[in-house]
């Protein structure tokens, strides 16, 4: 097992002592959607910490998992243990649809263009009334049930949430370590060697994206048998933005950063609006301006994230203080990786030109 | 019967109102070590990019085996057994030296995502298969006491090798060296001379890009030289050496 | 197909589509500005069309001020974040190696927090903006509006200003130059920090111009305003390849295209109107991944372009 034995468990004890400490006893409900996100969040740190393509899409698969086992519980009077997994399929093939596609583009026209698909399937969620109800919002979405038991309670719902999140998380964890997962780091650090080596980079992007997305519609499926009512600003592009703070802030190459970022964020941001309470409007753009700074902050100074980053920032500050020169530092790119010597000065521009450009 | 011969021919790229190569043909036999040399912006690196796949040729083509490769996908090139470094080092950032070389064995196990989630059986065996022909691959260029370390953080020189290294896992027949002594000191060149030849005694054919001359004449069985993304010469180095049109081309002096 | 099309209609909508391709077209200048000579692209593109329409209709309806001083003082506030904005997001990142992807989530981030900083200054409810000059006309049978006269009228002054100012000017080419080869640029004296700045203070200034001049019939400046915007904006420059001409010709296109297809489809398709330009652009993507007017493949870049 690559993972810190001690610390899966000490994580799986307080996972199961949580729900009766003080506050949280009453704010389970809490408790379980920052389980979702965290889901959520899980996917897309493969995506972008690992594999390195910024997607704004994860809200859509969200939404699609959700819609699609409700529309299949309320219009067709599905079990909802069958719809959701359905669910999940239908929200992977739509991801894998949507890659094929999107994996055309690189770069920022990569994650532009997924916040367009995003916004595509928030609208057809939202305006296809005869099917999901649109504005008015899907109501009467039955419990999950599993052999007999009817998840209708908090405490046992967040216990389903979370033993999810931790099936994600392992499974997260045993493709990083394998071919599979370094093939995607590779795709991260450089696209172009990585295909030298024989990865198909094309492959591995849609691979990547469909498991995010195939996550993020199991996530959404639990998400409407637990609340019982689907409207669809729950599934809007600011949500798949959300999960891009929370990924920013867990670390973007942090699997255990994930549920921590997603806690970080739905926890603190409610803190933050009681804090500005005096004019309503400032609170809420307290929202957007904490986020984004929170966004620019991160990335300049910490791309790995506060959990990682706080560690190597460690690690760089002892280097210094011991006086060694190393060459490179800890997260940043180093002067030599970026061939300075090689591209010093061509002195045709032919040649420079010929480079394959990093990234 | 088929070598592992590749044959470029005729080759052209063009970028814009720049012909970056011109109507450049060789052929680079098994077991060879063949140099390319010539002055910077010549077009040497695109050559490589040519052969590996990077982008698409204007006109010509090119051939291994009795396979055309010129229009195959990077990767698909990278599968038929030609392997490269680069001139501006791509190592694998986040990554440690280990799993940079291992990245290398890529095409020599057959784990996908379904299976590496599940941990289907076999996938250890594969792992620690995977590991110990990277290891193998660090000592062979004598990186191993570095192999915890991550692969940006090493001295230039030994970024090279690494590279090296994680080309060299992918056991292929065909390795392509974009100016691997770039940078280094004369001790780490004659190393890696050295390191060249006991790649191509274990039979593996390679081609470089190379500035330094002094390497070149050493190893070379034959060197090829472009100007301005032509082919001036090839031949064998003592042939080069005394070749007037080369020696033109490097001091800048018009020829009669 | 709605039963009372007629050619008139028709024309009407095509009308309509060239007033908002103009401001598309706009937008996707300054995302063309900024990639070509930094190789990023901006995500707060769309915000600096919002401070433009805000910080003009703002000071007329609160401040009882004229707009032939709010809006150039529009135009120069909105510079001047975007200068910020090169200067404390983008070029910090640089000096860190940051990739694409990177730089990409912190104009993300630089976007929702001047977002924010609206919302908490002005409020969630639209400023309005008086049109330029009231009244309409008629052309062919389909009504136009002054304002958007000067819709059209400012991009097309801002197209012909850019073709002049990249071919005949010096500091034109330089940037030209720069965003061919930067490293060769710089050797030539060109310094690449200042065409940055000059980029963004460029696309900042444009943004702004578009923001001003669609606020009128955009239903007045909103805090919001900017994400939708820019990314229109951003699917025309997709469509045009990445190119100037292209930028503006993809906003027309797309201005056009989205207005007929709501024009001509009835209500059970038209509801999904928000939708229509994306699925345009992902249609593109299929079958023309460089873009509607690409020719080769082109070489990739730091965006991935």
């Amino acid at each position: 097992m690559h993972i810190a034995k001690w610390r899966a468990g000490a994580f799986v004890i307080f996972l199961a002592i949580v729900p009766f400490l003080p506050w949280a006893n009453e704010h389970r409900d809490e408790l379980i959607i920052i389980g979702l996100f965290a889901i959520l969040a899980v996917g897309l740190t493969l995506v972008m910490g690992y594999a390195g393509q910024l997607v704004l899409s994860q809200a859509a698969f969200y939404g699609l998992g959700a819609y699609t086992s409700a529309v299949l519980t309320v219009n067709l009077k599905w079990p909802p243990l069958l719809a959701l997994p359905i669910g999940m399929v239908v929200a992977g093939l739509i991801a894998w649809a949507a890659a094929r596609l999107l994996f055309r583009l690189q770069g920022a026209a990569l994650a532009l263009a997924s916040l367009g698909f995003g916004i595509v399937v928030y609208t057809i969620l939202g305006q296809w009334d005869e099917i999901t109800r649109g504005q008015q919002s899907l109501t009467n979405i039955p419990k999950l049930e599993i052999l007999g038991f009817v998840f209708k309670g908090d405490l046992e719902y967040y216990y389903l949430v979370w033993a999810v999140v931790l099936l994600v998380m392992l499974l997260s964890f045993n493709i990083i370590n394998s071919r599979v997962g370094r093939a995607f780091r590779a795709l991260r650090g450089s696209e172009i060697a990585a295909s030298a080596l024989g990865v198909n980079t094309r492959a591995y992007k849609i691979q990547v994206f469909v498991l995010a997305g195939t996550f993020a519609g199991l996530a959404g499926g639990l998400y409407a048998h637990f609340r019982g009512v689907l409207s669809p600003p729950t599934f809007g592009w600011p949500v798949s933005i959300e999960v891009v703070v929370m990924v920013a802030v867990g670390g973007v190459a942090s699997i255990w950063g994930a549920p921590f970022g997603a806690a970080a964020v739905l926890l603190i941001t409610p803190l933050l609006r009681e804090l500005f309470r005096g004019t309503s409007a400032a609170a809420s753009g307290i929202e957007n301006i904490l986020y984004g700074l929170a966004l620019v902050v991160i990335m300049i100074f910490l791309p790995q994230g506060l959990l990682t980053g706080a560690g190597s920032w460690w690690s760089y500050l002892w280097n210094k203080i011991r006086g060694g020169r190393k060459v490179g530092g800890s997260g940043f790119r180093s002067a030599a990786a970026d061939g300075v010597v090689a591209e010093a000065a061509p002195l045709r521009a032919s040649d420079e030109m010929a480079q394959p450009r990093k990234d | 019967m088929s070598n592992f011969t590749l044959e470029v021919k005729e080759l052209s790229k063009q970028f814009g109102g720049v012909r970056a190569v011109d109507g450049v043909s060789f052929i680079v036999e098994p077991g060879e070590i063949v140099a390319v040399i010539g002055p910077n912006g010549a077009g040497k690196t695109t050559v490589f990019n040519l052969i590996s796949g990077i982008f698409p040729a204007t006109s010509g083509e090119i051939w291994l085996q009795d396979k055309r490769i010129d229009k195959l996908p990077g990767y698909q090139i990278a599968k038929l057994g030609i392997a490269r470094t680069f001139q501006n080092l791509q190592v694998f950032e986040g990554m440690n030296v280990l799993e940079n070389v291992m990245v290398g064995r890529h095409n020599h196990s057959r784990v996908n995502l379904i299976g590496a989630a599940l941990r289907w059986p076999g996938i250890q065996q594969e792992e620690r298969q995977a590991r110990s022909k990277a290891s193998q691959r660090l000592e062979f260029v004598g990186l191993a006491e570095r192999a915890r370390d991550n692969g940006v953080d090493l001295p230039y020189g030994q970024q090279r090798m690494l590279e090296i290294a994680r080309a060299l896992a992918a056991e292929p027949k065909l390795l392509l060296l974009d100016e691997p002594a770039a940078g280094l000191g004369s001790r780490e060149t004659q190393d890696l001379a050295t390191l060249v030849r006991r790649i191509r005694d274990q039979g593996i054919t390679v081609l470089l890009i190379e500035h330094d001359m002094g390497m070149v004449m050493n190893i070379a069985d034959r060197i090829i030289v472009l100007d301005y993304g032509k082919m001036l010469a090839q031949g064998t180095p003592a042939q080069i050496r005394n070749d007037p049109r080369v020696i033109a081309a490097y001091l800048g002096e018009t020829i009669e | 197909m709605a039963s009372n099309l007629s050619l008139e209609l028709i024309w009407q909508f095509c009308v309509y589509g060239l007033n908002t391709g103009a401001v598309y077209a706009l937008v996707a200048l300054g995302f063309v500005i900024v990639y070509q000579i930094t190789g990023f692209v901006n995500f707060a593109q769309g915000e600096f069309v919002m401070l433009g329409a805000m910080l003009t209709a703002w000071p007329t309806s609160s401040l009882k001020w004229q707009i032939w001083y709010a809006a150039p003082f529009a135009i120069i506030v909105t510079v001047f974040i975007g200068l910020l904005l090169e200067r404390f997001c983008i070029r910090p990142a640089e000096k860190r190696n940051a990739n694409a992807m990177t730089v990409v989530v912190i104009t993300l981030g630089a976007g929702i927090a001047i977002k924010g900083v609206a919302l908490s200054l002005w409020g969630p409810e639209p400023y309005s903006l008086a049109v330029f000059n009231k009244g309409s006309f008629k052309i062919f049978g389909a009504v136009i509006l002054w304002q958007n006269l000067w819709q059209l009228g400012a991009t097309a002054l801002v197209g012909g200003l850019f073709l002049f100012f990249f071919t005949r000017t010096l500091i034109g080419r330089a940037m030209r130059a720069c965003s061919i080869n930067r490293y060769t640029a710089r050797l030539m004296g060109i310094s690449p920090r200042f065409m940055s700045s000059v980029a963004f203070g460029l696309a900042a200034a444009i943004g702004a111009v578009g923001g001003i001049v669609i606020a009128p019939t955009a239903g007045g400046a909103s805090w919001d305003m900017g994400t939708r915007l820019g990314l229109l904006g951003f699917v025309a420059a997709v469509l045009g390849g990445w190119s100037y001409g292209g930028a503006v010709a993809g906003g027309f296109l797309l201005g056009v295209m989205e207005q007929l297809a709501i024009g001509v489809t009835d209500r059970n398709w038209s509801r999904f109107q928000d939708a229509f330009a994306f699925i345009l652009l992902l249609l593109v993507l299929l079958w023309r991944p460089g873009g509607l007017f690409a020719r080769k493949a082109r070489e990739t870049s730091r965006a991935g372009l």
